[in-house]
């Protein structure tokens, strides 16, 4: 410990979990079951069990029920929609493990989803998928879920540390994994969390757009950590857009999901002069087209001028009935109803919007890392999606590799011993959190977050230009000089300011790395669009990209050849 | 002389009581449930009709408590002046002299309006278990309580007050 | 348009008044965000997804529990007052303790306890026009936001009423035929923290942001449980 080190509290813990969405969770009740004698702790920047994205999600979980279905089929379009640039093994873990998570969760954990008539499991429609297998209840799906593995929290009594920020991963003086350095955001106080196995589970970093979905929490913390950790990433490029994200204005509420559900419904999409313009885009599959090819269009539609005065496009499902769209879409008719617009029978403005990150940290089908001891699960892992992620098949890999992580967490704690963090790591981690409450006359984070969101989406949106991308790069690298010199008043209990500007330095951290990943890849592929590159490059000679980190400099960039162990794209033409 | 001296006395505490117990409410109800703020909102609000988020029905719940207390406390200082017969029927006469004095007929007539309010709530409060009726429902039976509670207390003190005011 | 926010704060000495310019729509939320930014940095307030599925943002607008989140300002409203939701101990300004609501939740054993031989199997077919769903599908949707509970005349801190959440929870897992743990849940229901503290003031109805009639859940839990109309 250095001299100026403030005081902490160590934990020590045998599993130590980062996150509390459905990956965190589901993590933290496997690792229980398969050896209840562990001690686990759950680490949460916001209320266990309700902050991050699971929690939102609206739509469902794609899972094999059906004999009439198959895992192969399932296999074959998500790598259909990810553009073939999964990682094959994890892919079809996923859709392998999915049908058993579905069983476990109204099984052990105790969901219900909705029911077919005969009162099986019903299964819906959902875009590029070549089965009805989304399961769901009502669209409001992830609340079944998160308040369900919540309750779950409760029986198997893990430590919660609530409203706990984790800073950064520790190693011994060996280089072992020994922990990791948390702030408790209610106190103010630092904790040391001593843990023989930690998993990262935080979620995404889309809320760095200035108009996006998820919610306040997903700040990249988990992915920033593992960079600051020296971990690889991969496909950062790739960020998903939502197509019909809500416009409300100023308010908070822009950028929430209206879900796709509506335009697999039949919902049309028109631009301010009343065009169905996906006639120009995509004339066979219109609406019902991939979120990516959807999204690109409306913004198209939007900066050449045919967009409304907001910066949107309509979406009109009124045409089907309002009698009939209020029963099926109860909830995203009260989310338009709360600012006076009507889902039900009127056309509402909608724009894209930042909504999942495919990109992450590399991991193997047991979510283990390059570093021993360390696993990663869900949105902050990369790889499962490849270039575009499908609806439904965000809540699978949230669960399914929680559970994995969960599974192999509890082996590796027999075998891992407690290290002693390195103390001057331990110190540095410490004080660079505490930097912007002893620093005076600086700037406020707020303003930069506005800058940051602005700048992401303007210059590394929904379509992309080298030009534009060099000019992110730099601005990024002023923002992060001058967020490493915030100033914060106020005291260190629940300081949302202090919060924020820690905040800002992951995304910052995170944005970096997208930004130049996104000037790698030279073609359009997914949810990465270049109008300077706009064709895909051959199929069958994919890369993907890794960035290493390199010290306080940008990441160091390698690309490696897809490997195609289960399907080629060629085969899956045929 | 005396007795009438304590009875007063007596009477005094149990009027304070009961404006302390309607004051503990008052400040447990902000503390628990939000409870009694009045202000625009919730002038508005309640101009709204009352089902609307149950304002209504929860103002019922307050005035039940510190009706029903209210009573009880009088009550009890009720059955002491009466069981003064037990010991001198002169003290009873002196003592309930008190009775037919105006402000006393007054204190009683609020008295009959807690009393009335606090049984046909009771009753409200049956009726919603035993019919589900619903929180519309029972806003419009506390509506009914209400009317009923102003008829019974408006005819009862043309009653109590009449020899008064010299009937 | 600017808006006159009185904003309760736990430090007494703090700013509590605050002049917004408003926009529309303009959530309570976005008032919140609004003096956040641009007058008192460390205003301290808790939200996360903001749109009605987290439940983390419960305050009290005008005295009443609601969410910030989806509370909309009427066009004309000159006047706010936020106070932190009643019935918790508050933590700062107008972040709350929830733990007395977790306490009351935790105590009705919350997650279906299946039998042994259901764990890992093939899930429960019960079609959804049963019995069974429709009594509980209506009261599904829960988003443990508290409202109902600080919004309840008994169940406020510091007190041992179960609260309307707890018993609505309650309701469904007593219905879910999949649960092995009804007779433990009836004998807490019917207890002495149970339905009988309920006095119908119909103040967690009326709060439930998801539209949910917590009181006609223990107005059935009173009745046995089943559904029985």
């Amino acid at each position: 410990m250095t001299a100026d080190t403030p005081d902490y509290e160590e934990i020590v813990t045998d599993v130590a979990i980062v996150g509390s969405g459905g990956a965190g969770l589901m993590c933290a009740l496997h690792c229980h079951e398969a050896d209840p004698g562990l001690d686990i702790t759950v680490i949460s920047k916001g209320a266990v069990g309700r902050s991050g994205c699971t929690r939102m999600v609206q739509g469902g979980f794609n899972a094999v029920l059906d004999p009439g279905d198959s895992v192969d089929a399932h296999f074959r379009d998500t790598l259909a929609g990810g553009k073939y640039l999964n990682d094959q093994d994890l892919a079809w873990t996923l859709v392998n493990d999915a049908p058993g998570v579905i069983r476990e969760l109204e099984t052990r954990v105790g969901c219900f989803f909705d029911r077919r008539p005969d009162g099986r499991i019903k299964q819906k429609a959902f875009a590029g998928q070549s089965f009805d297998r989304t399961v769901h209840r009502g669209d409001l799906t992830g609340i079944e879920i998160m308040s369900r593995l919540r309750d779950q929290m409760l029986r198997i009594a893990a430590r919660e540390l609530e409203d706990v920020r984790a800073l950064d991963l520790v190693f011994d003086a060996a280089g072992r994994l020994a922990g990791l350095t948390c702030l408790e955001v209610q106190t103010g106080r630092f904790l040391l969390v001593r843990a023989r196995v930690v998993v990262v589970a935080t979620g995404g970093a889309a809320t760095m757009y200035r108009i996006a979905a998820p919610a306040r929490e997903k700040t990249g913390d988990g992915v920033a950590m593992c960079l600051r950790a020296g971990l690889p990433v991969r496909d950062m490029e790739m960020l998903q857009f939502h197509p019909t994200g809500l416009l409300t204005g100023r308010s908070r509420m822009t950028g929430a999901v209206l879900e796709e559900g509506l335009r697999g419904a039949g919902a049309h999409l028109y631009n301010a002069r009343g065009e169905r313009y996906m006639e120009r885009y995509d004339p066979e599959r219109m609406e019902r087209s991939t979120r990516d090819v959807v999204s690109r269009a409306s913004y198209t539609e939007i900066v050449e001028g045919r967009g409304t005065e907001a910066g949107g496009v309509f979406i009109d499902i009124s045409h089907l009935g309002a009698e009939w769209v209020e029963r099926t879409f109860k909830g995203m008719v009260e989310r338009t109803r709360l600012f006076g617009g009507d889902l039900a029978r009127r056309p509402v403005e909608v724009s894209p919007t930042a909504h999942f990150h495919m990109g992450g940290v590399l991991i193997d089908t047991d979510c283990r890392t390059d570093v021993p001891g360390l696993l990663v699960a869900g949105e902050d892992a990369g790889g499962v999606h490849g270039a575009n992620r499908l609806g439904g098949n965000g809540v699978a890999e949230s669960t399914v590799f929680g559970a994995r992580a969960g599974d192999t967490a509890a082996r590796l704690a027999r075998e891992r011993v407690h290290g002693d963090a390195d103390p001057n790591a331990v110190g540095e981690s410490f004080s660079r959190a505490t930097a912007p409450l002893r620093s005076a006359g600086g700037e406020l984070p707020y303003p930069l977050t506005a800058e940051l969101k602005d700048l992401m989406w303007q210059s590394c949106g929904v379509v992309r230009r080298r030009d534009r991308l060099e000019d992110a790069r730099e601005r990024l690298a002023e923002l992060a000089d001058r967020a490493a010199r915030l100033s914060v008043p106020g005291p260190v209990a629940f300081n949302p300011a202090w919060q924020e500007s820690l905040d800002l330095v992951n995304q910052l951290t995170v944005a970096r790395v997208i930004v130049e990943s996104a000037l790698a890849r030279d073609e359009t592929r997914g949810a990465h669009a270049r109008s300077d590159f706009p064709d895909s490059g051959d199929d069958g000679d994919l890369h993907y990209i890794v960035a290493t980190p390199a010290g306080e400099d940008v990441p160091r960039l390698t690309t490696r050849p897809v490997e195609y162990g289960r399907l080629r794209p060629q085969e899956a033409a045929s | 002389m005396i007795a009438q001296l304590v009875f007063l006395a007596g009477f005094t505490v149990v009027t304070a009581v009961i404006i302390a117990f309607t004051g503990m409410v008052a400040v447990g109800a902000r503390r628990t449930d939000g409870g009694t703020h009045v202000g625009a909102v919730l002038r508005s609000r309640l101009a709204r009709r009352s089902y609307d988020r149950g304002e209504g029905n929860r103002w019922a719940f307050y005035a039940h408590r510190v009706s029903g207390f209210a009573v009880f406390a009088f009550l009890a200082l009720h059955i002491l002046d009466v069981s003064a017969y037990a010991w001198s029927p002169g003290m009873y006469d002196d003592v309930h002299e008190l009775y037919s004095t105006v402000p006393m007929r007054v204190f009683e007539c609020g008295l009959l309006a807690a009393l009335a309010f606090h049984a046909l709530n009771g009753l409200r409060l049956v009726a919603i278990d035993v019919w589900d009726v619903g929180p519309v429902g029972a806003a419009r039976l506390l509506d009914a309580v209400a009317g009923l509670t102003a008829v019974l207390t408006l005819g009862g003190a043309v009653v109590i007050m009449w020899p008064a005011l010299g009937g | 348009m600017t808006l006159l926010v009185r904003v309760a704060r736990s430090d007494p000495g703090a700013p509590a008044e605050f002049r917004v310019e408003t926009f529309h729509p303009m959530t309570v939320l976005d008032v919140l965000l609004a003096i956040q930014r641009e007058h008192e940095p460390s205003l301290g307030f808790r939200f996360s997804c903001r749109v009605a599925m987290c439940g983390t943002c419960t305050i009290r607008v005008d005295g009443r529990s609601a969410l910030a989140c989806q509370t909309v300002l009427p066009e004309d409203a000159t006047r706010l007052r936020l106070d932190p939701a009643a019935g918790f101990p508050v933590v700062r300004d107008l972040i709350t303790d929830t733990t007395p609501f977790w306490e009351q939740w935790a105590r009705i054993t919350p997650y279906v306890v299946p039998a042994d031989d259901a764990v890992g199997g093939e899930p429960a077919v019960i079609p959804p026009d049963s019995a069974e769903r429709e009594a509980i599908d209506p009261a599904l949707d829960c988003i443990q936001c508290g409202a109902c509970f600080s919004s309840c005349g008994i169940a406020g801190q510091p007190r041992t009423f179960l609260g309307p959440a707890a018993l609505n929870r309650a309701l469904v897992l007593i219905q879910d035929s999949r649960d092995t743990a009804t007779r433990e849940r009836r004998e807490l229901v019917a207890g002495a923290d149970g339905v009988d503290r309920c006095h119908y003031i119909y103040g967690c109805t009326g709060s439930c942001p998801k539209g949910l009639d917590p009181a006609r859940s223990i107005r059935r839990l009173r009745k046995g449980g089943r559904d029985d109309g």
